[in-house]
């Protein structure tokens, strides 16, 4: 009787959970990925992995998800990146017609690849610093310093009017 | 600058509309752990049982190593004595041998005493196949014999002849004894006035044992049989009060028959020329059985072949231990030591490798050097039992859960 109590009150937790951060979970997945299916499915996978372990996580799912989020998303990428159309034949400047800031920094943030796009989200989005970041995703705070500047670099070739948004130089 | 990235960031992200999350992750997720836990489980169960397979091979490989890989120590006779296989050996090097015979074909074999392998051999100057052919009607006992101790064969070296009038025939000049531990061949001269022997033996001290014609001593009438010892060593040689097979004491014989007939009594020569014969012990003795002498195991125990009529209770060729008649009848004993014998007239057997009997019925005088690999054999397919029955059960409950779940 125990038993089945502890495990109704475990499904009830992760489902309290799903309901009340899966938009901002899913947000999140969104600026990962820069595509709605993928992020969509990045966030199902991860909260798939958080109701598996949840007896070990369910005190703090939200930090299980993020990491999980975080990698899984990386992880895709190196499995994808053998077809993954070369990014030089979109290395040129945005469509002209991209006047707005936020739409040009969307779809320059899909050129980049997901190890820049980690590192933004969390430096820019999360507020992460350069230390934390790299804990999150174990790597260097180096790393995280040098994959940071080549993100902006980045922007700003891929999308000039950013330069006012990000910055003249890193 | 950050500011303005993190604001755009932020108003990305809050213009997205989030979609639903599916409704069965919980229990998916569940599942997904429930497999994981049977994959663990039926990790470690192979493990388990890969751990126990490999220690049951391991086992019996080092218990293979002492009965086969370098062999019983000091060797053994086998309870089978196979047909030969695999090439002709010429290293003659082999160490000991249990078992001596010259096959169907006229080709000599011995059995390693270490590993129970029949193989043919070639032995220098032995008897052409057509030789052995001219001989048949001499010969009473074996042409090859191994010495006791299992560590020299020797042979006569017969070669073809022309007789009296022309017709083939054969001479023996030398007698060839080939030390198996070394591989060196000796010669040793046939004792003087003597031609090709009847039979060759060893006798218990080692020195060679061979039946003879002697000098005839009536026209047109067959010469008596006569017996010589003869040293190896020395090349000194003797006549002998008995022929056939003396036993370690000198004081009694088993005679090789003169044809194959059937026996009722078990024919021996004493020194002293009473009557040794006794009588067969009918509840063991197969009724209408040929009996041909193959050594000593003991002052009083012959190793015999016995040839049983199809209707006997022990049926076909087989090697016995007797007991000589000079013993008590209390003492008697019929112990079957080898069931399968090759069909081949010259046997002889490295008869030190029988264990002194202790008066048990259970006791093995033999070795089964096939058991062995066929118990490695046996335990593989356990192991490998085990574990394909461990698959099933783990798939009869993947299956099931999945069963389950779909039924929700």
């Amino acid at each position: 009787m125990t038993g089945s109590m502890e495990i109704g009150d475990d499904e009830a937790g992760f489902d309290d959970f799903v309901a009340c951060r899966s938009g901002a979970l899913m947000r999140r997945a969104y600026l990962l990925t820069s595509d709605h299916h993928l992020a969509q499915d990045l966030l199902q996978a991860a909260l798939l992995q958080a109701a598996k372990h949840w007896d070990r996580i369910h005190t703090s799912p939200e930090a299980f998800v993020r990491h999980t989020t975080y990698h899984q998303n990386i992880s895709w990428w190196r499995r994808r990146k053998v077809v993954e159309t070369p990014l030089t034949s979109h290395d040129g400047a945005g469509s002209p017609t991209d006047t707005d800031l936020r739409l040009s920094l969307e779809v320059a943030l899909a050129r980049l690849t997901p190890k820049q796009r980690t590192v933004l989200v969390l430096r820019f989005y999360e507020d992460l610093t350069e230390v934390q970041t790299a804990a999150a995703l174990g790597i260097s705070a180096g790393t995280v310093k040098s994959t940071t500047r080549q993100a902006l670099g980045r922007l700003r070739a891929l999308a000039p009017d950013l330069a006012e948004l990000i910055g003249a130089d890193a | 600058m950050t500011d303005e990235l993190r604001t755009t960031l932020h108003r990305i992200a809050d213009d997205l509309r989030p979609g639903p999350v599916d409704d069965d992750l919980w229990q998916r997720g569940r599942a997904a752990r429930g497999r994981g836990h049977d994959l663990a489980l039926a990790a470690v169960l192979a493990l388990v049982v890969s751990v126990a397979g490999i220690g049951a091979w391991a086992l019996t490989d080092d218990r293979e190593a002492q009965v086969a890989g370098t062999g019983v120590a000091g060797g053994a006779i086998p309870s089978r004595i196979l047909e030969p296989d695999g090439p002709v050996v010429t290293d003659l090097a082999i160490g000991t041998a249990s078992v001596a015979y010259v096959g169907e074909d006229g080709m000599p074999v011995l059995v390693n005493a270490a590993t129970g392998k029949a193989s043919f051999v070639e032995l220098p100057s032995f008897p052409e196949p057509g030789v052995i052919e001219l001989t048949a009607d001499l010969v009473t006992g074996p042409l090859l014999a191994v010495s006791p101790d299992g560590r020299r064969v020797a042979y006569a070296a017969t070669v073809p002849a022309d007789g009296p009038d022309g017709q083939p025939s054969f001479s023996t000049s030398w007698y060839h004894v080939v030390d198996l531990t070394t591989g060196n061949t000796s010669l040793v001269e046939v004792p003087p006035g003597t031609g090709t022997p009847r039979a060759i033996s060893w006798t218990a001290d080692g020195e060679l044992s061979v039946d003879v014609y002697g000098r005839p001593t009536e026209r047109n009438a067959e010469p008596p049989v006569e017996s010589w010892t003869i040293d190896p060593d020395t090349g000194d040689s003797s006549t002998s009060a008995l022929t056939g097979v003396v036993a370690p004491g000198g004081g009694i014989s088993a005679t090789y028959p003169l044809d194959d007939e059937p026996v009722t009594a078990v024919p021996f020569e004493t020194a002293d020329g009473t009557d040794p014969d006794r009588a067969l012990p009918t509840d063991l003795y197969p009724d209408n059985a040929s009996v041909t002498p193959v050594g000593w195991a003991d002052d009083h125990l012959l190793v015999a072949r016995v040839d049983a009529p199809s209707d006997s209770y022990v049926v076909g060729e087989h090697l016995v231990l007797l007991t000589s008649p000079d013993r008590p009848e209390s003492e008697w004993t019929y112990r079957i030591l080898v069931r399968d014998v090759p069909d081949a007239p010259s046997l002889s057997l490295a008869v030190d490798l029988i264990p002194d009997l202790d008066g048990t019925s259970s006791q093995q005088l033999t070795h089964d050097f096939g058991a062995a690999e066929d118990e490695r054999d046996i335990s593989w397919m356990i192991g490998l039992g085990v574990a394909a029955a461990i698959a099933v059960l783990m798939a009869l409950q993947w299956l099931w859960r999945r069963f389950l779940s779909r039924g929700r």
